[in-house]
């Protein structure tokens, strides 16, 4: 028990000054800025185009792309928020002021993550508006606004695992957002590998290994258990690549 | 007298290079021990072994009486880094950056006293509330050696502390390394050879991943006082007295060197015989004595005549 409440505290202290540093840093107010303009004006499209597709309700015509899109955008806003997380602690050596700490490797990489996860969950939040909108026309279908939110919060959290990957491997950051963005894109176009082969199993395989096919579950309403399989082994295969990769500074 | 750090036949060997040759080191408690060696000679290496920042290809590490490859997680709260780069968060306050550091390394109960007390005997007071990276190099050096103290660690390594300082800086820094001999023991690494003459209690040269030398530092400077080094000022010289200063048994080295009152001999005398007697009056003899004086061997000199053997 003593042993999980070190561990708890140690990754609160170092969540806590990430959090600290991300929300003083002028990155994340420009981030959030632009996201919130280029989801407003979406929003705003969808909104109007629903007018004509008398055909569709409101979460198909407006809720599944938008969230769709918010998916998609954060593949590239994540490796920009997470490039500094371990690049940024080699570049000026404090990474070292870690590793002889009493934290743990383990502490150190959640730490980061939670950290990151909790400012992009901020940004996220600054969505809560449309279905606000939404609820002024009418709208009622709650359950698919939770699960389309716990969708895209699970898909960002993967973004994150794979952006601290990608910062550990590197110092320098534009090399660490570009390898991020690179691999997250690597495993989004493996939905459409798919489409090479006759064999269905493997078409199957492939299709599960993309995120966007496990978030599409969470946004139509229709969760099923191997989506949170997927995606936490889908973290812990990258939290555990970047254990890795810090101790290969061992060597 | 025990063992703060004691290293036994540690390699370490990075693809192609051998950092570490089967070194072996014992810095005693309570005491300041000097680590000297030119540049690549395995000085930051030995370090971040004992620091555990990177395993040893081979060999026994021990701090504070644990075996420290075996219980890193131990070890870490009793070692005290501060690295050649200092790691600093630019970004922080320098007291919220201090806090960290104690939490990161297990805040105890008496934190807060101790912050107060580094911050105090770091001088820190009139900077505690600004960011790290507004402040001046010698200030900011001060911040990392109070991140390594600020936990209250027993064991300080230091890695250069005093490279790219003003004088000024350079002197602070030095008198805050003496004071902390009252509580800690240091391995401190350093080229200012005058300052680990003045400071330390123990020397360890290295070169090319070998240790040289370790010990005392009067015992390695008489080692090398089998050699003694007169220098003898003259009005002049004459070819006769250098002919039968050259002639003699016993010296081993003459130099003649200019100096704006006539000649500076520099002398190199091999034996243990006291012969400055006999020296000076043969030399007296034959020109105008001015002054003879006995040189002592600097550490620098000895850095020099270890390293070149």
């Amino acid at each position: 028990m003593t042993k999980v409440k070190v561990l708890v505290r140690g990754t609160y202290v170092l969540m806590k000054k990430e959090l600290k540093e991300n929300f003083l840093s002028p990155m994340v107010y420009i981030l959030s800025a632009l996201f919130c303009i280029l989801m407003g004006w979406l929003f705003f499209n969808y909104l109007i185009a629903s007018k004509e597709l008398t055909d569709q309700t409101l979460t198909q015509s407006v809720l599944l792309p938008i969230f769709g899109n918010m998916n998609f955008i954060f593949l590239f806003l994540a490796p920009i928020l997470t490039m500094r997380s371990f690049a940024e602690e080699k570049k000026l050596h404090t990474l070292e002021l870690l590793l002889t700490s009493r934290l743990s490797h383990f502490e150190i990489i959640i730490g980061k993550i939670l950290a990151n996860f909790i400012t992009s969950a901020f940004m996220i939040s600054l969505t809560l508006i449309f279905p606000i909108v939404l609820a002024m026309s009418g709208y009622s279908h709650w359950s698919i606004v939770f699960s389309s939110y716990g969708g895209v919060l699970l898909s960002v959290l993967c973004y994150i695992t794979v952006g601290c990957f990608a910062s550990s491997m590197t110092e320098n950051l534009v090399v660490s957002a570009l390898l991020g963005f690179c691999i997250l894109l690597g495993l989004m176009l493996f939905s459409i590998t798919g489409n090479a082969t006759n064999n269905l199993l493997l078409a199957q395989f492939f299709q599960y290994l993309a995120i966007p096919f496990h978030f599409e579950s969470f946004v139509r309403g229709g969760i099923r258990s191997f989506n949170f399989i997927y995606l936490f082994s889908f973290m812990g295969f990258f939290t555990y690549l970047t254990h890795l990769s810090l101790e290969s500074r061992r060597w | 007298m025990s063992l703060a750090i004691h290293l036994k036949d540690v390699t370490k060997v990075y693809p192609g290079v051998t950092a570490l040759d089967n070194i072996n080191l014992q810095v005693k408690k309570g005491t300041i021990h000097g680590f000297i060696g030119p540049n690549g000679a395995g000085k930051s290496t030995t370090m971040k072994i004992i620091a555990g920042l990177i395993p040893p290809t081979s060999g026994f590490v021990e701090v504070d009486g644990i075996e420290a490859l075996k219980n890193p997680s131990e070890v870490s709260g009793r070692i005290g880094l501060l690295p050649e780069q200092p790691p600093l968060y630019l970004g922080m306050r320098v007291e919220d950056y201090l806090r960290f550091s104690q939490e990161i390394n297990g805040a105890q109960e008496e934190g807060q006293a101790l912050l107060e007390k580094i911050i105090e005997r770091c001088r820190l007071q009139d900077v505690r509330k600004r960011l790290i990276g507004n402040l001046s190099k010698g200030f900011k050096q001060r911040v990392a050696m109070a991140q390594a103290l600020v936990y209250g660690a027993d064991i300080i390594i230091l890695d250069e502390p005093t490279v790219g300082l003003d004088p000024n800086a350079i002197v602070d820094v030095r008198d805050l390394i003496h004071e902390l001999k009252k509580e800690h023991t240091i391995l401190l690494s350093t080229h200012q050879l005058h300052e680990v003459a003045r400071i330390c209690d123990e020397v360890t040269i290295i070169d090319k991943g070998k240790i040289l030398r370790t010990g005392p530092l009067e015992v390695i400077q008489s080692e090398f006082s089998a050699f003694k080094t007169y220098e003898v000022l003259v009005k002049s010289l004459s070819q006769t007295l250098k002919d039968s200063l050259r002639a003699k048994s016993f010296i081993q080295g003459l130099d003649i060197l200019d100096h704006p009152e006539g000649k500076l001999l520099r002398i190199r005398v091999q034996g243990e015989d006291d012969i400055r007697g006999t020296l000076a009056r043969d030399i007296a003899n034959e020109c105008s004595l001015l002054e003879f004086r006995e040189r002592k061997m600097e550490l620098e000199e000895v850095f020099r005549e270890v390293v070149r053997d």
